[in-house]
């Protein structure tokens, strides 16, 4: 390897931007320019004291949008580490023991549907909103690392300097840690970044149909739903939590397309 | 060609009936489940599927009304949305992604839009649409629906939520427009093309054409799909009154009769048009007309 992460400016860039948005909201729980249950003045304009004005209730915009946000990321964060550590094994046992292809599952984009379709099912089964969105993500998701991973396998098994390898008198086990783990790896983070996005807009839509969290708790999509009835009068608390999210999930999709390689899609 | 048309009745019938079947069992065993009286027990799991035939899915508690027909008077808002936006999709994808052939600038901004949309969910976009073409400038409805009865105002309020919905799936048509034209230029047919009289520019855009035909079927199928359940958010951003948002209304006062319905026929509207463009893979691919 002779070009190091670190060098790509790009990936660099999107990586400080994603962190730039997810440790202040990480640190909201320790710290927020006011606390959750200070009432202020209801519907106050954006200005020096709130500055992204406050809600109907008073309470400071801004830093509702940091413990919301925080909620968002943690909530992801889990639901794509589940998809991963589900999806990978599976990945790697399909590509070993050469199980039928699943055609269906092309990218993390396409499992909005099936998503939304559990979410709305465990909601009317009465799941709370945290497993809802956990599962809804996690699920579907674990079936596109699966394909993911498999496929990336396969490539990489067919390879010849694979085949050199256990021709040379090296183990399949030194084989694949050599030659197979290290060119898997950047692809494999890559993949939990996207399914990382995937969470956060997720998130927002099952949250925002009411099929995720719901107040008192705050999170991205719960300010949007709550945003929407004054949608009109005040767009700064509707358009804040969205082009939070918006700007996550590119800065996280940007990094994981530049650890993946130009390849867009699949 | 006989097996393939079989095989893809097979899978949505067995779509159909499964869902059905999940549907009616999984609802059935919550405790406060909705009881069709006048069915036998062992028939129970199947009264979707007659529903389907009738018309009956039973009566709305939260409505006081029938599901068939609720149902219906959802339909003529939400498939006519749905529809609209995929073809918004292929003519906004196929225009941008033509243009992205064009030249390196123009690839660039393609890509680059690609990218921003992959990362909006369809309903804020819907959200931002309606506070800047809605309200900036006035000139489309900011939300409600104009009934069919005046069919250019009904198309009016349906058109800016069709936006929100398309312009996520244009940018990624545009980009697989662009890849199946480069892909067409770089093979083997092209020169072969070119033995056979064609310019090198005619024969990329022959097969670039072929290329994004062929691609065409399994690419509206899952847009289809997508679009569909992207509309029940984008419906409620905009106060249509489309079937997605009678499903989230109906989770949220928990009625169970009008959920299932709902969702039942979303979910047989979502498998029909997949059916339908599959096969219609018989038009552009010689080999499984064989």
């Amino acid at each position: 390897m002779t070009r190091r992460w670190w060098h790509d400016g790009a990936l660099v860039a999107a990586l400080l931007l994603a962190a730039a948005i997810a440790i202040p909201a990480l640190m909201s729980a320790a710290w927020t320019p006011y606390a959750e249950t200070a009432l202020g003045a209801p519907l106050a304009d954006a200005g020096a004291d709130h500055w992204l004005g406050t809600d109907r209730a008073g309470r400071d915009v801004l830093s509702a949008l940091l413990v919301g946000t925080r909620a968002t990321v943690l909530t992801s964060l889990f639901a794509g580490l589940i998809g991963l550590l589900i999806g990978v094994p599976a990945g790697v046992l399909a590509s070993l023991g050469g199980w039928p292809q699943a055609k269906s599952w092309h990218s993390v984009a396409g499992f909005v549907a099936p998503a939304l379709l559990m979410a709305v099912v465990l909601t009317a089964l009465g799941s709370p909103g945290l497993v809802t969105v956990i599962l809804s993500v996690a699920l579907p998701g674990a079936l596109v690392v699966t394909e993911a991973t498999r496929q990336d396998l396969d490539r990489l098994r067919q390879r010849d300097f694979v085949s050199a390898a256990r021709l040379a008198g090296l183990s399949a086990v030194s084989a694949a840690q050599r030659h197979v783990v290290p060119k898997l790896l950047p692809r494999l983070i890559g993949l939990g970044l996207r399914l990382l996005a995937a969470a956060v807009l997720l998130e927002m839509t099952l949250s925002y149909g009411g099929l995720g969290f719901a107040p008192p708790t705050i999170s991205l999509g719960v300010m949007l739903q709550e945003a929407q009835g004054l949608l009109q009068l005040k767009p700064l608390p509707a358009l804040a939590p969205g082009l939070v999210g918006l700007v996550l999930a590119l800065a996280l999709n940007v990094a994981a397309l530049r650890l993946i390689g130009a390849r867009r899609d699949r | 060609m006989r097996a393939f048309v079989l095989r893809q009745l097979l899978i949505f019938a067995a779509v159909v009936v499964g869902t059905a079947l999940l549907l009616g069992l999984l609802l059935d065993l919550l405790p406060n489940a909705p009881n069709s009286a006048e069915m036998p027990t062992w028939l129970r799991p199947f009264s979707l599927l007659f529903g389907l035939f009738t018309g009956e899915f039973g009566t709305a508690v939260s409505q006081n009304a029938a599901v068939g027909a609720l149902i219906a008077e959802r339909l003529v808002v939400t498939l006519p949305l749905a529809l609209l936006a995929l073809s918004l999709t292929k003519v906004l994808g196929l225009g941008l992604g033509l243009l992205a052939t064009r030249g390196r600038l123009a690839d660039r901004l393609a890509s680059a839009v690609a990218l921003v949309l992959e990362a909006v969910p369809p309903f804020w976009l819907g959200m931002v649409l309606l506070l800047g073409v809605a309200l900036g400038l006035k000139l489309l409805p900011a939300g409600g629906f104009v009934p069919w009865s005046s069919p250019l105002g009904a198309l009016g309020s349906l058109l800016l939520p069709a936006l929100a919905l398309g312009l996520p799936h244009a940018a990624q048509t545009a980009l697989a427009v662009r890849r199946d034209f480069a892909r067409g230029a770089e093979t083997q047919a092209v020169e072969t093309r070119r033995a056979m009289g064609d310019t090198r520019q005619a024969a990329a855009w022959t097969l670039g054409w072929t290329a994004v035909l062929h691609s065409l079927p399994a690419r509206l199928g899952r847009e289809w799909v997508s679009i569909l359940a992207g509309a029940a958010l984008v419906e409620n951003v905009f106060y249509l009154p489309g079937l997605g948002r009678q499903i989230l209304g109906a989770v949220a006062v928990h009625d169970l009769v009008l959920l299932r319905g709902s969702l039942f026929v979303l979910i047989v509207a979502g498998a029909s048009l997949v059916l339908v463009t599959n096969l219609s893979r018989l038009l552009v691919d010689r080999e499984l007309r064989k």
